[in-house]
């Protein structure tokens, strides 16, 4: 049976974050009435500093078919920075067998999809400049033939933070900006995309998540009591058999009872009535076998605990 | 009732000694909410010291107050600018509600606020526009006696 288990769970930073390093202080006055008039005492200042967390994403810029030629391919992808402190990421490109190689990493400067040695930027080693907090940047993988018959299925991309990664709350003791500690977030600090490889079999569906939030006064802020509305959008270019998503409830979340979907459908949470069950753990849904091409679309929503 | 003035006090105070020699003395701390996970695999909230934090983390503000004369203290009123960056959620359980206010100068409940729109509309106030926030005082603070104010936010 093929899982789709997501990894990558990531809070868009969909507002502004306060960035890695920024110093909060809390001063409280008061004012009290005398005789000769009003006095004013101000308490002690008590402050923080603000962690960087470490959060990456990496996508695909458009959907279309990679084909391996003589001349090489340019495959397009973009990485995001979903931190709230400057970071560099380091990438790694691996391919599912060795009948192409991988000729370079560069940062696609004019933003064309195509890799011109007189506008673009090869990373040599492929780590990225420093990101600003939500910076994206535009990137670009190319490919070449390694032998006369290519039979490569799938491009796996990697991004990880310099600073380090590793399951979410991992720290790096005073690594992160303006001498903070570093965290990392929901991703782990790690993003992995996979390419499709190949013309007309594309046996690699691609799964992406998207979410909407939606807090009590009306905002989009990833505060208490917040809806996240989670949207998976499982595209398959091909026949897949045994197809079963499975996504977990993110930490510090709690599950909406009977906000599970199927292409719009409601599904229940219970198992065993319909392709859907869902607890406090996480949702799955079985699709059982894609006869051809199609998208599937999983929609649930947690509260923000 | 004798009361020195103690305006430079915030120039010189440190962060972990109360800043007054006076007869009323004023701390604040800051407290995160932390989750924690117990063997059995239940969760419960602690409110721990703040000393770092991550954005989307809630924090507790607490000011805390004691007269330290010999004479009661009365018509008083504890004011806190709201910290940059942090959002104001509401009152901390246990503690009197405090007054809101979008501006510094105006202070109300949150639904007697409305806030001007660049484009010169107004509309009602959030949580999140809350700029200070100040407690009145009802009764005098007796000599040596003392309390705890506090208010729920969350860093941006």
């Amino acid at each position: 049976m093929l899982s789709l288990a997501l990894l990558l769970s990531t809070m868009a930073n969909v507002h502004a974050e306060t960035r890695a390093g920024t110093l909060i202080t809390n001063v409280a006055a008061t004012k009290v009435r005398g005789t000769e008039g009003d006095w004013i005492v101000s308490s002690n200042p008590a402050t923080f500093l603000v962690v960087e967390r470490l959060d990456v994403s990496l996508a695909r810029i458009d959907d279309a078919a990679v084909t391996v030629t003589p001349e090489g391919v340019a495959i397009p992808f973009v990485l995001s920075n979903g931190g709230n402190g400057t970071e560099a990421f380091d990438i790694t490109a691996t391919l599912s067998d060795p009948t192409a190689r991988i000729r370079l990493i560069a940062v696609d400067r004019d933003g064309d999809g195509r890799f011109d040695p007189a506008v673009d930027t090869a990373l040599n080693p492929a780590r990225t400049p420093r990101l600003e907090p939500g910076e994206s940047l535009r990137l670009i993988a190319i490919l070449d033939p390694a032998t006369p018959d290519v039979t490569v299925a799938a491009l796996e991309l990697a991004a990880r933070a310099t600073t380090g990664s590793g399951p979410e709350g991992t720290v790096f003791t005073g690594r992160g900006d303006a001498g903070s500690d570093a965290v990392t977030g929901q991703t782990g600090a790690i993003a992995r995309l996979v390419v499709p490889i190949g013309p007309g079999r594309s046996p690699v569906p691609v799964l992406a998540k998207s979410q909407t939030i939606r807090a009590p006064d009306g905002s989009a802020n990833p505060v208490a009591g917040a809806i996240v509305t989670y949207r998976l959008d499982a595209r398959f270019a091909a026949a897949t058999a045994a197809v079963r998503i499975e996504d977990p409830i993110p930490a510090g979340t709690a599950y909406v009872p009977g906000s599970l979907m199927l292409d719009g459908a409601r599904l229940s949470d219970v198992t065993g009535d319909d392709a859907g069950n869902a607890d406090a753990a996480g949702i799955a849904v079985t699709l059982g076998d894609i006869p051809a091409a199609a998208t599937r679309i999983v929609q649930f929503q947690v509260s923000i605990q | 009732m004798t009361l020195r003035f103690l305006a430079a006090v915030a120039a010189v105070a440190t962060a972990a000694s109360a800043a007054a020699a006076g007869p009323l003395t004023m701390t604040t701390r800051m407290m995160i909410e932390k989750r924690v996970t117990a063997a059995d695999g239940s969760t419960a909230t602690q409110l721990v010291p703040a000393n770092k934090a991550v954005p989307g983390d809630r924090i507790t503000v607490v000011l805390a107050y004691r007269n330290t004369g010999t004479a009661p203290i009365g018509s008083l009123v504890l004011a806190n600018p709201v910290p940059r960056n942090v959002l104001y959620r509401g009152s901390a359980a246990g503690s009197q509600t405090p007054e809101l206010s979008i501006d510094g100068k105006t202070f109300g409940t949150l639904a007697e606020l409305r806030v001007t729109t660049p484009q010169g509309a107004t509309r009602a106030a959030t949580a999140s526009d809350v700029t200070h926030v100040r407690w009145r005082l009802s009764s005098p603070v007796a000599a040596g006696q003392g309390g705890e104010l506090a208010f729920q936010a969350v860093l941006k």
